[in-house]
């Protein structure tokens, strides 16, 4: 967007206004007109009406597949997966026994693989990862759980070992490598999600 | 985090601990960032070094939820207008948890903290509180 919408002032304006009409108005308008062909053309047509409105909608069909599958053909490829970057402070099992051990002990419980790492960060959230992910300078690669500073402080040993437990639970259910294919499979949606019809003014090249 | 993987944990570790826990993480993970944001807005006014090592944001951040126990409370309850979606209270319901227990609990340390896990607590939320800011600030 930062390179498209500097063009002009009155392009801004008239994009905006675009978009207000898009999202509030087009879907109420489109109805209605929908309801007028359908009404004028039921006169004209009388029983053939139905062979034309199936018609219609074939055509309807036909065009959006077509602009699917061109919009598919157009965007940018699948970039290779890369390792997930986390801010943490990473634990060795010499130094924080107790932890490891209590982790250990978990994945025992739930009869599932110990994490190869741990990863303490200061967001409240605690993750497992079966993908390779990045601390600071260092590439980890394994199962690797995050574990969460100010969560530690505000929830007792038990809370915490039962959220460990949670996300080690889930990580067992998720293939290695689906998240980082997951994130590399959307990533090329991610402008048309967030603005969809800026996005179809770049792609039929409107501010070119 | 799925219904599945909650009630795995529930097996393992109780059905009161699931429910507390991921009740207090949700309600927290929503106040990190405005946190965060606070922090960062504080450092700019005062005109502080970025590069702060003796800021504990854990610490902070403790002490805020702990002001903020009243709110958080009323979130619980799924009273707090916009913030009422969070819909705590299907945690507890389904992990057959105590609803009013975990309300009284919000925002007060516990006595068992799990930080009692972590060798050299203090010295390691340092460390990644400065690597924290450092990220803030340059990243």
């Amino acid at each position: 967007m930062s390179g498209v919408l500097p063009l002009a002032p009155s392009c801004k304006i008239a994009y905006r206004v675009s978009v207000f009409a898009a999202y509030s108005k087009l879907l109420g308008i489109s109805a209605l007109l929908r309801a007028c062909m359908q009404l004028t053309f039921m006169r004209l047509l009388e029983f053939a009406y139905f062979e034309f409105d199936l018609a219609m909608m074939g055509f309807a069909l036909l065009f959006a597949g077509v602009g699917a599958w061109k919009s598919y053909d157009n965007l940018p490829p699948i970039p290779d997966p890369e390792a997930i970057p986390l801010a943490g402070v990473l634990l060795r099992p010499s130094n924080q026994t107790e932890l490891w051990g209590a982790v250990r002990r978990i994945a025992g419980s739930l009869h599932c693989d110990p994490p190869d790492h741990v990863i303490v960060g200061l967001e409240p959230t605690i993750r497992c990862f079966n993908d390779p992910v990045v601390s600071g300078e260092v590439e980890l690669a394994g199962r690797t759980l995050l574990v969460s500073l100010p969560l530690a402080r505000l929830l007792s040993e038990a809370e915490f070992l039962s959220l460990i437990a949670a996300v080690m639970a889930k990580c067992e259910l998720v293939p290695p490598g689906f998240e980082q294919w997951l994130v590399a499979r959307f990533a090329r949606w991610r402008p048309v999600v967030d603005d969809p019809l800026a996005a179809y003014f770049n792609h039929i090249g409107f501010w070119a | 985090m799925s219904l599945l993987s909650a009630q795995r944990s529930v097996v393992a570790t109780g059905r009161h601990n699931t429910a507390a826990a991921l009740s207090i993480s949700v309600l927290v993970e929503a106040e990190w960032t405005k946190f965060l944001a606070a922090v960062q807005l504080s450092l700019r006014e005062q005109k502080i070094d970025p590069v702060v090592d003796r800021v504990n944001l854990g610490e902070r951040f403790e002490a805020r939820i702990c002001e903020a126990s009243a709110d958080l409370q009323a979130v619980f309850r799924g009273s707090a207008g916009a913030e009422a979606d969070l819909n705590l209270a299907a945690f507890v319901s389904v992990l057959d948890g105590d609803s009013s227990e975990i309300e009284q609990r919000i925002g007060r340390r516990p006595a068992d903290p799990a930080s009692n896990l972590f060798g050299s607590f203090e010295r390691l939320e340092r460390t990644a509180s400065a690597e924290q800011l450092r990220r803030i600030f340059f990243f």
